[in-house]
């Protein structure tokens, strides 16, 4: 799989999907502390969402990063993945 | 892709709770990840299913205690996922330092262990058991010469896989659920995740999982659901290359190189279907006359007109071809699949025929045989005699109803029918069939008794019963054992007990053979013979049967239906029409 390329909206709602929210619920600023289904469950499966999502592979240490959106939109932009 | 999976079964999970059919999975790692993927390929199917996850590892708290959730979970289907490394830490990279011994003592521990939980849940619960096989590269070195090792873990697991699947099969409602061959397609490297293995007992890599979901879903529609009966083809980019209309019968593509191997292998799968019971028809917007001028003439089709139960060519909407297949194979339209590369005619069956599965083909034709095994409902775990012979039964069926058309007066066309009926007494081989029939034979049945297997097996120890089986076959084909006679020889007079046929052959006279056969058989003792009708909901095209034949009403009804007795002399005579031959071991 090769990495595509994403919008914010795109990114949202996959971060939703895996955590099993409304995608209204997020926005830029929010991450584990304000979101109660963004537990150690909910980082397995944003980390397998966005790998099947968007074709990026993590490392061990980089899933453990994925704590808050402005995390993940930075991991993802890392992985050459252009957030808008 | 995965996030429109996710958002789906979102969707669909305040339906579930009424609607979803009940499964449960228990498993040695994390499975509730696999959850909404499960859910959304089931709904693909057509079909919602509400998984339940037991935690992991729970195979025996779940089991062994009645009271346990699984149980509370009214499961239709209860599957087990099984990694061979968790049920014994020596099956991962320890296998290598065991010796032979340990290894078989070790297999067989697992096998006991296994067939312990398989009996339980048969004798606790009526759900249908799905028990993952064993793949025997995962969870080690991948060693390029283990396969040329007699007792290396290929050859190790490979046999357990053969000894659980043998011990399944003992099991009824047990099947294997083929891991094997779902990690087999996903490939061995894409299908495991050593980082998400590390984090949290994935077992599944994140791109595996809506392919994994999509194996056990189609497996759980084959076990739990009733198989689709035909698959309807569209002829022009669906069983060939081009467009016969335009290109003409030498133009089309189909052969044995380039784009027309593409279409050739595709008409093989469909034979292949074919003889697993599925029939084949066509839905075609072409002229009639070309459409059978090319399936005569075309050197290179696989698949030809005897091989299609139905061929509707012209062009009316696909939707009207459809109902009117459906019609003349006297089956619904649920169990028709509709089958056209062009998304246009998919879209208006789906619009006016919604009962109708319509198989999204892929654009380019070389994906058209994983569609086929993509397709859930046309695979079941066993196939029978009349599975693979099901498209020659209808054809010749068809070719009956023709002749009845065409015969001028009846007694003209019986004797065309050339029909042979061997009569014998029911034994070993003829025992399962006979059941069957006593089981399901609802209108055509005198008196329908529903024999249990022992009690068939006890009347047929006894001299005073005579249990008449009756095979038929005609100038069209064999139609096997059609039906079923069972009389009792008393001092003062004999009774037909059961006397039931299978309907398609009524009115040939078939039934008065067999009561000619049945009347044969009395001792010799046995003065008049009683006959008995119990009415049922569905059995009232027989009402007359036996006053029809002769036998006078007795006052005497029985609590459940009228009697009837006749003189042994003035028995039915066997009918010039039919050939009689003795049959079984007789």
């Amino acid at each position: 799989m090769t990495a595509g390329k994403a919008g914010i909206d795109q990114v949202k709602e996959a971060v939703a999907a895996a955590l099993g929210i409304d995608p209204d619920e997020l926005t830029e600023s929010s991450s584990e502390d304000d979101i109660d289904e963004w537990d150690s469950a909910g980082i397995i499966n944003l980390v397998m969402t966005l790998e099947s999502e968007f074709g990026v592979s993590f490392a061990e240490e980089e899933a453990q990063e994925l704590r808050s959106m402005a995390q993940v939109i930075a991991l993802l932009r890392e992985k050459g993945l252009v957030v808008g | 892709m995965s996030v429109s999976a996710l958002k789906r079964a979102k969707e669909l999970e305040p339906r579930l709770v009424e609607e979803g059919t009940p499964v449960a999975l228990l498993s040695t790692f994390h499975t509730a990840f696999l959850r909404p993927y499960l859910i959304d390929a089931a709904f693909e199917m057509g079909w919602l299913v509400r998984p339940w996850h037991a935690p992991m590892g729970q195979l025996e708290q779940e089991i062994l205690d009645d009271s346990s959730e699984l149980y509370q979970s009214n499961a239709k289907a209860v599957i087990l996922l099984l990694r061979l490394e968790d049920l014994d830490a020596a099956f991962g990279h320890a296998f290598e330092s065991l010796d032979v011994d340990s290894r078989q003592e070790r297999v067989e521990s697992i096998k006991g262990r296994l067939r312990s939980l398989v009996q339980t849940l048969r004798d606790r619960t009526s759900a249908t058991i799905l028990v993952s096989n064993f793949h025997p590269s995962q969870g080690r070195l991948l060693d390029p010469f283990e396969a040329g090792q007699a007792n290396g873990p290929a050859a190790v697991v490979s046999s357990l896989n053969v000894d659980l699947a043998a011990a399944l099969a003992d099991v009824p409602g047990a099947f294997v659920f083929d891991h094997v061959q779902a990690v087999n397609r996903i490939g061995l490297d894409a299908f495991f995740d050593e980082k998400l293995f590390a984090m949290a007992r994935v077992a599944i890599s994140s791109t595996a999982q809506p392919a994994y979901a999509r194996a056990l879903a189609r497996t759980l529609y084959g076990v739990l659901l009733p198989r689709h009966k035909c698959l309807v083809l569209d002829l022009d980019n669906t069983l060939w290359g081009g467009v016969l209309g335009d290109d003409g019968l030498a133009g089309i593509k189909i052969g044995d190189e380039g784009q027309g191997l593409l279409f050739r292998r595709f008409q093989l799968a469909l034979r292949s279907l074919k003889a697993r019971g599925l029939m084949l028809a066509i839905a075609s917007k072409n002229y009639p006359d070309a459409v059978a001028e090319c399936f005569r003439a075309h050197p290179d089709l696989v698949l030809r007109e005897s091989d299609f139960v139905a061929i509707e060519a012209g062009w009316q909407p696909k939707s009207e071809m459809l109902r009117r297949i459906a019609a003349s194979l006297n089956i619904g339209l649920n169990s028709l699949v509709f089958i056209d590369d062009n998304p246009v005619e998919r879209a208006e069956v789906r619009a006016n025929v919604p009962e109708v599965r319509v198989l999204d083909l892929p654009t380019h034709p070389g994906g058209y045989v994983a569609a086929l095994s993509d397709l859930e409902g046309v695979f079941a775990p066993s196939v029978s005699e009349e599975d693979r012979t099901r498209s020659e039964m209808m054809l010749a069926d068809r070719k009956r109803q023709e002749a009845v058309s065409d015969a001028t007066n009846l007694q003209d066309f019986l004797r065309s029918l050339e029909m042979t009926l061997e009569c014998g007494d029911l034994d070993a081989g003829t025992f399962a069939r006979v059941h069957q029939l006593c089981q399901k034979t609802n209108q055509y049945n005198l008196t329908t008794i529903r024999y249990t297997e022992d009690e068939l097996r006890r009347m047929m120890d006894d001299p005073a019963i005579a249990i008449r089986w009756y095979r038929l076959e005609d100038r069209y084909g064999k139609l096997g054992i059609v039906g079923v006679g069972v009389v009792k020889s008393e001092q003062d007079g004999a009774v037909i007990e059961t006397f039931l046929m299978s309907c398609r052959v009524m009115n040939r006279g078939v039934e008065d053979a067999m009561l000619a056969d049945l009347m044969s058989q009395l001792a010799p003792y046995v003065g008049t013979v009683q006959a008995e009708y119990r009415p049922t909901a569905k059995n009232a095209m027989v009402r007359d049967f036996f006053p029809r034949r002769g036998f006078e009403p007795t006052a005497a009804g029985t609590q459940d239906g009228e009697r009837f007795v006749i003189a042994r002399e003035r028995a039915p005579t066997w009918p010039e029409h039919i050939k009689r031959i003795t049959g079984g071991g007789a």
